[in-house]
């Protein structure tokens, strides 16, 4: 290193440099590790005239802080593009040209767990009978409403998803529900109770009997039920 | 001139007393005299360090270290009393710099910045070791004259303290070997903080006389120190 580089590190030492001659000397402390020795010589002369403690006079701390930035995992590290002045920078910024990858890739595996994650539990939900499963005998969708729709009868008589008689002011509901039939979604199978009048009067019946024996301690005890009818479309 | 080393500095100029400074129980550094130039050079300085940094050269990176690492030692110290504590904080504190250059913005100064990650880095550690934090804060302002680095004086361990003590003697015996304008020069500089248009006024001669002065009583030091730091 000549004098007048010296003289000019001299100066960056105290910040007297003007711009350009201050970028020249940070270009050559920054390719040359002779210039920051020297630099470190010239703070070191001012610290011992300032009487300054023992620690500011440890010379490793600089390297020990580089050597720990070196050792740094991939992923501590942020993305440096690669040098163009010295050996060292070009091979720390050619260690990193990967990152910008990895980055994709670990946000793409990240969003697509969260998405499957999602998706099973949604799932999960839903054939467990949760609040976005639909009753066993109702239709609750819009197209099972209106597939419903399809299948009533042609003399008029309402035919309604059994979710429906809860529904306060449903558009569909303007007319009196006398005799409400339920209709099974067109998805689900016909009970095999409710596919002929022989098979639902075995029903009733049975749900009579039932009712009478099950109840004695009640007030059904006192009554008698005779049958249990129930509406059902005999054309069907 | 007479320069008393841990007593008071004096410089003298044809026989006319121009300065003095007590310099080892409370020194101020004039930092006043730094010109508003000198400021935003220093600024432009870090700001074409950190750039670099950014664009991947580590080096760039070392070069501030060296730059600050000083100051931050002493301002560690305030906190942190332990000298070799105090050297492993400092050391956090500028990886964690390193850390988060990539979203320093520049909207403050670089030492600004850093200062904030020492101090917090320095009450962590007292977090950490279940410490009570230092009541005073100590303004941004301020850190670089806080005499803090007393504390770390009393802590100092005996093989470090020699080599201090080595390097101090060494210099304080190379300056006295110095011709007077070479030594009223560099004395000016580090324990005025004169800026060298300041101290060109003051010696009476130009601005670049001053940056040789001051370079060549550099380079007469150096030469008797480099074999002990080597």
């Amino acid at each position: 290193m000549g004098n007048s580089l010296n003289e000019k590190l001299s100066a960056w030492v105290d910040d007297e440099l003007g711009e350009f001659e201050m970028r020249r000397v940070t270009d050559e402390l920054v390719k040359s590790e002779a210039a920051r020795s020297r630099v470190r010589h010239y703070q070191l002369i001012g610290a011992a005239m300032r009487d300054e403690p023992e620690a500011v006079f440890d010379q490793s701390l600089s390297k020990r802080i580089m050597d720990e930035i070196d050792a740094l995992p991939e992923e501590e590290q942020w993305d440096l593009a690669p040098s163009v002045d010295t050996a060292g920078s070009e091979q720390a910024g050619l260690e990193h040209r990967g990152a910008p990858w990895l980055k994709i890739l670990a946000g793409g595996a990240i969003a697509a767990s969260v998405a499957l994650i999602s998706l099973t539990v949604l799932k999960n939900i839903g054939s467990h009978g949760g609040a976005v499963s639909p009753p066993p005998v109702a239709s609750t969708t819009p197209v099972e409403r209106n597939m419903a729709d399809e299948q009533a009868p042609a003399d008029g008589t309402p035919v309604m998803a059994s979710r429906d008689l809860h529904a306060p002011a449903q558009p569909e509901l303007a007319q009196p529900v006398s005799s409400p039939v339920v209709a099974p979604s067109a998805a689900e199978p016909i009970p095999p109770a409710m596919q002929g009048g022989a098979n639902a009067r075995l029903l009733g019946g049975y749900l009579a009997t039932h009712a009478e024996h099950a109840s004695r301690r009640s007030v059904l005890p006192k009554a008698r039920i005779m049958g249990f009818d129930m509406p059902v479309d005999e054309s069907r | 001139m007479k320069h008393h080393r841990g007593g008071h500095a004096m410089a003298r100029l044809g026989g006319r007393v121009i300065s003095t400074v007590s310099h080892n129980n409370n020194y101020i550094s004039k930092r006043c005299l730094v010109s508003k130039g000198q400021k935003h050079t220093a600024r432009s300085s870090d700001e074409e360090l950190i750039r670099r940094v950014q664009a991947g050269e580590r080096q760039a990176f070392d070069v501030l270290v060296n730059k600050y690492q000083a100051k931050i030692i002493k301002l560690v110290g305030g906190y942190v009393k332990d000298p070799h504590q105090a050297l492993d904080v400092t050391q956090e504190a500028f990886v964690k710099a390193y850390k988060g250059l990539a979203t320093f913005r520049g909207d403050s100064a670089f030492y600004t910045w850093l200062y904030r990650i020492a101090i917090n880095t320095a009450k962590n550690h007292l977090v950490a070791e279940g410490r009570r934090q230092p009541d005073t804060a100590i303004d941004v302002q301020d850190a670089e004259q806080y005499a803090c680095y007393h504390e770390l004086k009393d802590s100092a361990t005996p093989e470090g303290m020699l080599l201090s003590e080595e390097i101090k003697l060494t210099v304080s015996s190379a300056i006295q070997h110095l011709p007077e304008d070479l030594k009223t020069a560099i004395t000016l500089r580090e324990l005025e903080g004169m800026t060298y248009e300041a101290i060109a006024e003051a010696m009476d001669c130009p601005i670049g006389t001053v940056r040789s002065r001051i370079f060549r009583a550099r380079e007469a030091i150096d030469k008797v120190l480099a074999p002990l730091l080597n």
